[in-house]
């Protein structure tokens, strides 16, 4: 019997002590491990490896704290320290990968910095050397305006409009009548007007003859174009480039010769010219610098213009109200 | 005759001086267990100090966190001089902690602040380098 007897009080020791384990954890305890918990995080363990496992250690203090004395004063205490070493932890977390982006934010602000006044300069840069051209450009071309007023009167009327310098001159006072011919000593005023043009700012000229009447050998159409070919040969005999100098020769009204210091490199053809010629085929609106276009050409290519009986000097051409009225006469009219 | 110590002791009162010590022992290491505590109140209230200085007082949380220090260390000091120093300990040690927090909490608040003013200033920059980089675009175009 004693045996039993034994055996019995062990069994019941044992089942004290297993309730003694089972003892439902404080609150306390709950929270420190909910805040555990909610720290164990990969960020955690980079950016606060120390707090985290100072937290770790807080509770398992606490732990061993509530098994030796559930809900006494020393498990509470030590379950809310490591409840607290979890938060900061975290908090730590946060401020460790707060700091890398504020070192990120501000690395890019200073970028952005360096980035915004490399800009400006390259601007300002840019604008000096733009003005540089300008003024440079602005000099020349008082070189040449000089250069043109001491040609005087043989350039006839000259006007400074919107597409360059526009000088009109008469055909009679340039050619002999009915012919491509110079007069006899106006070749050298057309050196003089070569020589003013290169003292200028590279600039495309454009020489644009037109004539009302032409000759039993040449029609008008022929006779202004052979004049604009006579005129554009002198220019580049005096040093003109050629690629810079276009003619154009058409029959007109008005028997004109006009010779285009341009402000563009660019040149468009007169509006007349369109109007006048091929109607139905009009050029496309976007045609490269540089490329052929009808009534202009760097030599030779001008077309034949269709007959026709309309008036020229058309509003929309802001060129022909700078025309003076410089007829050449019919031949055999003098 | 038997000597405990340095003290001569007969042999029939060895048991009763080994007792009395032995009573002395255990008086004096209570009292060193429980001494007033002076220096972990100092801590807590150094601690709050730093938490004000770095600005918890301007965050919700650590604010809070602030607070409850202060508080914990008033609690503190009214046990201490109750004379439970038991008690005054436990909150000093969580004034201490709490403190503690407040100033990680405040910190990360600051730098999240900083973070997003850095942020801002970031976009404004960008929007003004895209502003300059247009002009100097449209004013280098032939």
């Amino acid at each position: 019997m004693r045996p039993a007897r034994l055996l019995l009080a062990a069994g019941a020791c044992a089942l004290l002590g297993a309730c003694h384990t089972a003892a439902p954890p404080s609150q306390e305890l709950l929270d420190a491990r909910a805040a555990l918990s909610r720290a164990s995080t990969a960020d955690v363990k980079h950016y606060a490896e120390v707090d985290l496992q100072t937290a770790q250690q807080a509770l398992a203090k606490a732990e061993s704290a509530q098994r030796s004395d559930p809900g006494g004063p020393s498990a509470v205490e030590r379950a809310y320290a490591a409840r607290r070493y979890a938060e900061k932890a975290r908090m730590t977390a946060l401020y460790g990968q707060g700091l890398e982006q504020l070192e990120n934010a501000r690395r890019e602000e200073q970028r952005l910095a360096a980035d915004i006044d490399r800009a400006q300069r390259a601007t300002e840069e840019r604008a000096k050397r733009e003005r540089a051209r300008q003024a440079e450009l602005h000099g020349k071309r008082e070189v040449m305006r000089k250069a043109l007023d001491r040609l005087g009167p043989f350039l006839g009327h000259t006007v400074e409009t919107e597409r360059g310098l526009v000088m009109t001159i008469r055909p009679t006072d340039l050619f002999l009548r009915g012919s491509p011919r110079l007069i006899p000593g106006m070749q050298v005023r057309l050196r003089q007007l070569a020589d003013a043009i290169t003292s200028g700012p590279p600039t495309h000229i454009l020489v644009d003859v037109s004539s009302s009447t032409g000759t039993k050998r040449l029609d008008p159409f022929m006779l202004a174009r052979g004049r604009a070919q006579r005129i554009r040969e002198s220019l580049l005999a005096r040093g003109v480039p050629f690629e810079t100098v276009d003619t154009s020769g058409r029959q007109s009204d008005d028997s004109i010769v006009r010779v285009i210091i341009t402000n563009r490199r660019e040149i468009e053809p007169p509006v007349v010219m369109q109007d006048e010629r091929e109607p139905d085929r009009a050029p496309p609106a976007s045609v490269p610098a540089g490329a052929a276009k009808p009534g202009v050409s760097g030599a030779h290519e001008l077309g034949r213009p269709a007959p026709s009986t309309k008036p020229s000097a058309s509003g929309s051409n802001p060129e022909h109200v700078e025309r003076t009225g410089a007829h050449e006469p019919a031949p055999g009219a003098r | 005759m038997r000597f405990i110590g340095l003290v001569r002791v007969p042999f029939r009162f060895r048991r009763a001086a080994l007792g009395a010590l032995a009573a002395a022992c255990v008086a004096a290491a209570g009292c060193a267990s429980h001494p007033l505590p002076v220096a972990e109140m100092a801590r807590a209230s150094t601690t709050i100090r730093v938490a004000h200085d770095v600005g918890a007082g301007a965050d919700a949380t650590a604010s809070l966190y602030m607070s409850l220090a202060t508080q914990e260390l008033a609690n503190a000091r009214a046990r201490a001089s109750r004379g439970d120093d038991d008690g005054a300990r436990r909150w000093a040690v969580r004034a201490q902690i709490d403190g503690d927090l407040a100033i990680v909490v405040a910190r990360e608040a600051g730098v999240r602040e900083a973070v997003e003013r850095s942020q801002e200033q970031a976009g404004l920059l960008r929007d003004r380098l895209e502003k300059v980089t247009t002009k100097s675009a449209t004013e280098g175009a032939p």
